[in-house]
């Protein structure tokens, strides 16, 4: 090994990495005009590290993207990992994040399993079946969750009142829409909650929307 | 994450057992919780404006739970680690750029010549042949220190990595110097 091209190398690593006193960067940044063969050892490190921040930085940029929009609609495929080491990640830290996508999920594959349209049928006043029906083709969506929520919650309380109002009939179809929203938000507890008294609410053993309840609340 | 993973697996699980003497079962549920760090946080947008490398912010998740693993093997002497936190290696590698820039700056080349230079670089730092790769991304991009680079590609010492490093470094210097005298 060249002992220059050693020692030079050394020089510029500590002059890269801020290691050298005021007086020895004066008098590297003098000789870096004057030695020949330090200047070119000097750029092809300096261009090395320019280099690959940009293709480095680039490829980074890149890897975030995906990562973030996967996160966005699934888990992240995970088909590089054994068996063995899914099973650390269902029953260690990634638990939560398995669980958490596993709800969401059936949040939104349950929404399907009941249509609207099947249920709503128009005899009531138009304005809440219109409302009704953004509000649920939301859920089917797995869009606007958040403002869904709000939004059902309290015709849920409304529908289930004694009082017969716009909303009772669709009281069953309401509590429905409203738990898988809340699952598709991983509110396991709420979910459960609204169906619970879904459950309890909807007594007729036969009724479609009350064996899907207990079906997801089992499963939950 | 596949493919994050898929390039960094072998290196991150050799180094993990290298340098905190972790059993193979450790070194991958390190790595498993790292990759589900990492992608949350790419979900939280905690990557956004990532100053240092991916894989500098990977691995300083993998280290601080390879000490959170050895501390549950009820290992209280931790084995010397040769790292800094994200904090320092973020301000590290600012540094090195700013250098980098300086010295790109005293050579003084004009904007065009500067333009052709900077893309012939990134063709070949994208090209690099093994270990030349390894080591030089490790080191200048990663920000990783000779004894970390030792530890992830299995060199016998630091001594010989630095001296793979440093031929390295020849190499490409001599294929830069070519190809500007070919133009």
């Amino acid at each position: 090994m060249d002992e220059t091209l050693y020692k030079n190398e050394e020089r510029i690593e500590r002059y890269l990495h801020g290691e050298m006193t005021p007086e020895e960067v004066a008098i590297f940044e003098e000789n870096l005009a004057n030695d020949d063969t330090l200047r070119r050892q000097a750029e092809a490190m300096a261009r090395i590290v320019k280099g690959m921040e940009a293709v480095g930085g680039e490829q980074d940029r890149l890897l975030i993207d995906k990562m973030k929009a996967a996160n966005g609609k699934r888990p992240a495929p995970v088909w590089w990992m054994s068996i063995a080491a899914s099973l650390v990640i269902i029953f260690t830290v990634g638990y939560h994040f398995y669980d958490r996508s596993k709800t969401i999920d059936m949040g939104r594959q349950y929404a399907y399993v009941l249509p609207a349209e099947t249920i709503i049928r128009g005899q009531e006043d138009e304005d809440s079946m219109n409302k009704l029906t953004v509000l649920f083709e939301n859920v089917a969506n797995g869009t606007d969750i958040d403002y869904t929520i709000t939004e059902l919650s309290p015709l849920w309380e409304l529908a289930q009142s004694e009082t017969y109002n716009e909303y009772t009939t669709y009281a069953p179809l309401i509590g429905w829409n409203l738990a898988m929203a809340h699952l598709q938000k991983y509110d396991k507890k709420a979910a459960k909650v609204v169906l619970n008294r879904l459950i309890e609410y909807e007594d007729d053993e036969e009724s479609p929307i009350r064996e899907k309840a207990i079906e997801v609340y089992r499963k939950l | 994450m596949n493919e994050f993973a898929k390039k960094y697996q072998d290196r991150t699980l050799t180094y993990l057992h290298n340098a905190f003497s972790l059993g193979k079962e450790d070194c991958e549920d390190v790595f498993q919780e790292a990759s589900i760090i990492l992608y949350q946080d790419a979900g939280k947008g905690k990557l956004d404006n990532l100053a240092s490398s991916l894989y500098t912010y990977f691995i300083g998740i993998c280290r601080n739970k390879a000490h959170e693993q050895l501390r549950a093997n009820g290992k209280a002497q931790l084995p010397s680690i040769d790292e800094l936190s994200g904090e320092e290696n973020e301000h590290r590698y600012n540094m090195v750029l700013n250098k980098a820039d300086k010295i790109l700056n005293i050579i003084d080349t004009n904007e065009k010549a500067e333009h052709e230079r900077s893309s012939i670089v990134q063709d070949m730092v994208s090209q690099l042949p093994s270990p030349c790769n390894e080591i030089l991304w490790s080191y200048y991009r990663d920000g990783l220190s000779m004894k970390a680079i030792a530890q992830m590609f299995k060199y016998a010492s630091e001594g010989v990595a630095k001296v793979k490093k440093h031929r390295c470094q020849e190499r490409f210097r001599e294929r830069y110097e070519d190809i500007l005298k070919n133009m």
